[in-house]
């Protein structure tokens, strides 16, 4: 039987943003064919660990390793790590008025091709080779002459996210809240663009305060972040107990006898 | 006694015998007594008097020749391509809906516009009518859509005036593309008039590129009948100091003005923009956004003032300045004006001055574009709304190598 290999592995991860400290020494594994659900309370670290591992430049890494498939992903700067193979979906996909979707994409797919050994793309080849992806995530062709994100509404933004993930194929995507702000067609959408997205060879990482996302993505694996730390991993069962009992119940099991 | 400005210069201008007789005459006078416009003028407070003055420094073109046109053989053949300053005849047939003014016409025009006419000093003005031996005007008509692209090209350490006056004739429809180049010392002094008459159309577009210490003084003056569509995207790159002056009067209102702008600077070069649009009647419509970029030392100047006298009711009018800095030591000077009189009107104003915002730089990162990819879409987007106005239909080819540099940071 082959062995799983491991695609991204977090170790005692601190930093934060501006000085504050966030994150306090976060510990993850994840390997090939996996999807793990980041749950916690807002503030936690949960979009600040994505941040970090995407290489925002105003976040700070004090201690601690990313490793990307043997590659300490922090000394690469955030188009390296996207080139190869890493993805974060944003929470606010930020809109960027004037720059047409596909313009952008075309070229940001071709860098990523670049590294895969692919060759560029032509506008007309591009063309048609995002047909197939739209119909992924059930966007109108329309959408590619628009600016990027430009006057999209929220459930237009994060289907471009998962678009974006589509063309780019990754081998290990952060989705930060996709299910945030959409509608329940939206998200049944967006759940089967992930699913059909994810595979054996790619890991996914779905960061939500939602069990009904779960319901749509099976997770083999489910932590719950309080204050900078993942404090409990389990299974699809322990989104269905933190829905009932909310985030009060969980403890640190080593800080407990503190709080 | 009184003081002369500049008399050797202003002498050793060649005398013209024929049609400009008179109005040179009363420029040079003009230009003897003001000399360059003094900092207290408001219009010229922010404009560097050192550069200005080089203007009355340069020999002029070519001892008194005069400027050729020629039509370029154009595979469009709805086309009209003309240019200055190149060697060859001009051809007097230049298609069906326009033709030249003859000298009797323009005689008539001269009277009624020259220099004389005007009470306050016009600088760009005087020193284009105390120079220039030749004026060339166009009379289009007819119902047939009708492109005209004029380029002004020179790279000698001279001075070139020119100027062009088009009238376009009641419900014609028109395509005018300008393309202005300069490098080495040139120094252009350039003036259009447009006379848009009752329910005509014209698309302007000004692509108008410098470099080293090249220099261009402009003016555009455009007068608008009723119901008629003027829109202008006018860009300047590379000069070490331009300056438009865009002057638009819709006579008796009625109509509508779009006015677009960009100015792309670096190093210490000064780009300028005064800009005045004044309706004289009611229900007109003006849209007007000026844009810069400016990098290194480089200082871009906007004064826009909107005009609504009492007559002009009804009218609606917007007016924004949005200006992108990419270094620290770059200078923006932007002042939008509007001066009300009139009671039932909607017009506002307004001015931006950003930077690159990183967050955007970081989204296009995250998807694996390099920070210098990401800078170029930035920039691009910023100028995007201007650029895609230029009516490049007239001439695809040539006027997309011009775009192209343009944003080359």
């Amino acid at each position: 039987m082959n062995q799983k290999k491991i695609i991204l592995e977090i170790k005692d991860l601190c930093g934060g943003i501006e000085g504050k400290d966030i994150l306090n020494g976060v510990n993850l594994k994840v390997y090939e064919g996996e999807i793990h659900a980041l749950m916690g309370r807002n503030g936690s670290g949960k979009s600040t660990l994505s941040k970090m591992i995407a290489g925002h430049p105003e976040y700070t890494i004090t201690s601690g390793e990313i490793i990307f498939r043997n590659k300490d992903l922090t000394q690469l700067d955030p188009e390296e790590r996207s080139n190869i193979g890493v993805f974060l979906g944003f929470q606010y996909p930020i809109e960027i008025p004037g720059v047409k979707n596909i313009d952008f994409l075309r070229v940001a797919v071709n860098e990523r091709r670049k590294i895969l050994q692919k060759s560029e793309l032509d506008t007309f080849e591009f063309e048609e080779w995002i047909e197939e992806k739209l119909k992924i995530v059930k966007m109108d062709k329309d959408f590619l002459e628009r600016g990027v994100n430009e006057g999209f509404s929220g459930g237009e933004k994060k289907r471009n996210e998962i678009l974006q993930m589509a063309l780019l194929e990754p081998e290990v995507s952060i989705l930060d809240e996709t299910d945030s702000g959409l509608d329940i067609d939206a998200l049944r959408i967006v759940a089967a663009g992930i699913n059909k997205l994810h595979s054996n060879e790619s890991a996914t990482i779905l960061i939500t305060h939602y069990q009904r996302l779960l319901n749509e993505i099976k997770p083999d694996f489910v932590h719950i972040m309080k204050n900078g730390e993942i404090i409990k991993t389990g299974g699809k069962e322990l989104a269905i107990e933190l829905e009932q009992k909310g985030y009060e119940t969980f403890q640190n099991p080593f800080n407990e006898s503190k709080e | 006694m009184k003081k002369i400005c500049y008399p050797t210069w202003i002498d050793s201008i060649p005398v013209n015998c024929g049609l400009f007789r008179q109005t040179q005459i009363l420029a040079r006078e003009q230009l003897k007594t003001n000399g360059i416009p003094k900092k207290s003028f408001e219009a010229w407070r922010l404009t560097n008097s050192a550069l200005l003055t080089e203007f009355l420094k340069h020999p002029l073109y070519s001892n008194n020749k005069k400027l050729q046109l020629k039509n370029i053989p154009d595979s469009r053949k709805s086309s009209v391509k003309l240019s200055f300053n190149i060697e060859g005849r001009f051809e007097a047939s230049i298609g069906n809906g326009i033709e030249r003014l003859n000298e009797q016409e323009i005689k008539l025009y001269l009277s009624e516009n020259s220099t004389s006419s005007n009470k306050t000093y016009d600088f760009n003005k005087t020193i284009n009518e105390a120079s220039n031996n030749n004026l060339i005007g166009f009379r289009v008509k007819g119902k047939e859509k009708q492109s005209l692209e004029i380029a002004i090209l020179a790279s000698l350490n001279e001075l070139i005036p020119t100027r062009i006056i088009i009238i376009v004739e009641e419900g014609s429809n028109i395509d005018i593309l300008q393309i202005i180049e300069g490098s080495n010392s040139v120094s252009h002094s350039h003036i259009i008039e447009i006379h848009v008459g009752d329910s005509a159309t014209v698309k302007h577009g000004i692509v108008s590129i410098g470099k080293d210490s090249s220099k261009l003084l402009a003016s555009i003056l455009v007068r608008q009948k009723k119901h008629s569509n003027y829109s202008l995207s006018c860009i300047q790159k590379g000069w070490s100091m331009s300056r438009f002056e865009k002057e638009i009067v819709q006579l008796y209102g009625n109509a509508k003005t779009t006015l677009q702008g960009l100015q792309i600077a670096k190093q210490k070069q000064e780009l300028a923009t005064h800009s005045l649009v004044k309706f004289n009647g009611p229900n007109g419509y003006l849209e007007q956004i000026q844009k810069s970029i400016l990098d290194d030392e480089s200082h871009s100047i906007f004064q826009g003032m909107i005009e609504v006298p009492k007559i002009a009711q009804k009218t609606e009018a917007s007016q924004l300045s949005k200006n992108l800095l990419l270094s620290s030591k770059a200078k923006v000077d932007t002042s939008p004006q509007l001066k009300i009189i009139a009671d039932d009107v909607k017009c506002n104003h307004g001015a931006t001055i950003s930077q690159l915002s990183n967050e955007e730089i970081f989204y296009l990162q995250s998807r694996g574009i390099n920070t210098k990819q990401a800078n170029e879409l930035l920039i691009n987007a910023f100028c995007n709304d201007i650029i895609k106005n230029i009516p490049i239909e007239v001439n695809q080819s040539a006027c997309q190598t011009h775009l192209a540099k343009l944003t080359e940071k």
